[in-house]
């Protein structure tokens, strides 16, 4: 049941994109196509997963002083095992395109964050089911901005035409449509969570997006 | 004093462990890699050569680093055209490796970009093959996969003489137009090109001798 949780809050509740506003940098540039997003997010939730699950396992023998070095290492081999499996594995065309984001993956603040909010306080059971709901809910996330952005862009969904005479919105395929699009995403998000509060007799307030107010990670407190 | 290596040897004893990971997973793929590697290189080949090709041999010829030439042959062992692959660092996400086919004449029958690391969305505007297929037709089945999709940019080379390519300027021969928001790519893929086109100028005899 407590698995089940932890998974489900991942996708919707605390989604690392639209709620937690984490891993901003390869959601901006990589959600350029639904087809892109899907592979950025499969491969950082196999580093969210597997990460996860190792600082886990080794929380009790790490000491605090050493363990973001320790954590960044752990998160360094598997990206680095995630580069090696494409480039066996994955179609040619997905490693070209997503080639130079996989690396970038070490310093995406959802996989250290999860690393420092979650894992490094729960058993690796928990800690496999946070990873998998943060990065399935990160790679849900990616893909509804890509596929916005790219039936916008260029018409097509999934590389496939969705109107044969779509004039295409140019700027939605670079960095400023990213923002836009984001930025309808995170106000749908609110107005979602306001109508639900005030359903609920409740009054929202919209999250801070300050590091001091955060109590996601304890960086900041040593 | 006792606290500093105690964090030491935790630190070393994590690095050990990943480095050993790394170690078993490096090993386990390196063949599935380089074969990886290989098919891609046979696909591309593929690509920018006649669909009558049956063998491909790679030539061996006192060439720059960077730039090799396949010889693609019938049935009966008569060459029939030619490509050359050729690299360069000036690319946005620095290497671009191209691989042109070139007909008996000296014409390009196609170019290909076969590995870079240009900037998803903009730079692969230059560098991308990519066939737009519509979601109906898919559904019902009538879309055929295309052999040699187009690219707005690599198609202006097709039917060219090989020869020194300038982008947006030169006679009319050489001028070649790029794509806006991808300048530094089509640059790059332009550098490549012209270093295939120039070895195989100069060794044209050579080439075209070898079977």
């Amino acid at each position: 049941m407590s698995a089940t949780k932890e998974f489900l809050k991942g996708l919707w509740k605390e989604n690392p994109v639209l709620v937690l506003m984490l891993g901003m940098c390869p959601t901006l540039a990589v959600s350029s196509s639904a087809k892109n997003a899907l592979g950025m997010g499969a491969a950082t939730t196999f580093v969210l997963v597997g990460s996860n699950v190792a600082i886990s396992l080794v929380r009790k023998v790490v000491p605090d002083k050493v363990r973001i070095p320790c954590y960044i290492v752990i998160i360094a081999v598997f990206v680095t095992i995630v580069e090696m499996l494409m480039a066996a594995y994955a179609p040619p065309e997905l490693n070209v395109t997503l080639g130079i984001y996989i690396p970038l993956i070490v310093v995406n603040c959802i996989v250290l964050g999860r690393a420092e909010a979650f894992a490094s306080k729960n058993s690796p059971w928990l800690s496999l089911f946070d990873g998998l709901g943060m990065g399935v809910g990160f790679t849900l996330a990616l893909m509804a901005l890509g596929a916005v952005r790219e039936f916008l862009g260029a018409g097509t969904i999934f590389e496939l035409q969705l109107f044969p005479k779509w004039e295409p919105f140019l700027l939605m395929q670079y960095a400023p449509g990213a923002f836009f699009v984001l930025g309808f995403f995170l106000a749908g998000m609110n107005m979602l969570r306001i109508r639900r509060a005030r359903l609920e007799g409740k009054t929202y307030t919209p999250p801070s997006f300050d590091c001091s107010q955060c109590n996601l990670c304890e960086l900041g407190k040593d | 004093m006792k606290d500093i290596i105690r964090l030491c040897l935790v630190l070393a004893a994590v690095c050990f462990c990943g480095a050993a990971a790394l170690v078993y997973v490096n090993a386990k793929t390196l063949i599935p890699r380089q074969q990886a590697q290989q098919t891609a290189l046979a696909e591309s080949l593929f690509m920018v050569l006649p669909p009558e090709t049956n063998a491909v041999n790679a030539l061996e010829l006192p060439l720059d680093k960077g730039l090799s030439f396949f010889l693609a042959s019938d049935e009966e062992g008569r060459p029939l055209a030619v490509a050359g692959q050729g690299s360069t660092n000036t690319g946005f996400g620095g290497e671009v490796v191209v691989l042109v086919g070139l007909e008996r004449d000296g014409r390009i029958r196609g170019v290909m970009v076969s590995k870079h690391s240009e900037t998803p969305g903009l730079g692969t505007k230059a560098t991308d093959r990519k066939q737009v297929k519509s979601l109906w037709k898919v559904l019902a089945g009538k879309e055929k996969d295309l052999d040699f999709p187009p690219n707005d940019y690599l198609d202006i080379y097709s039917g060219r003489q090989a020869g020194s390519f300038v982008l947006g300027g030169g006679s009319a021969e050489q001028r070649i137009d790029g794509i806006s928001g991808a300048t530094t790519s089509c640059q790059a893929v332009l550098a490549a090109v012209n270093r295939v086109c120039d070895a195989y100028n100069k060794n044209r005899d050579a080439i075209w001798a070898a079977q």
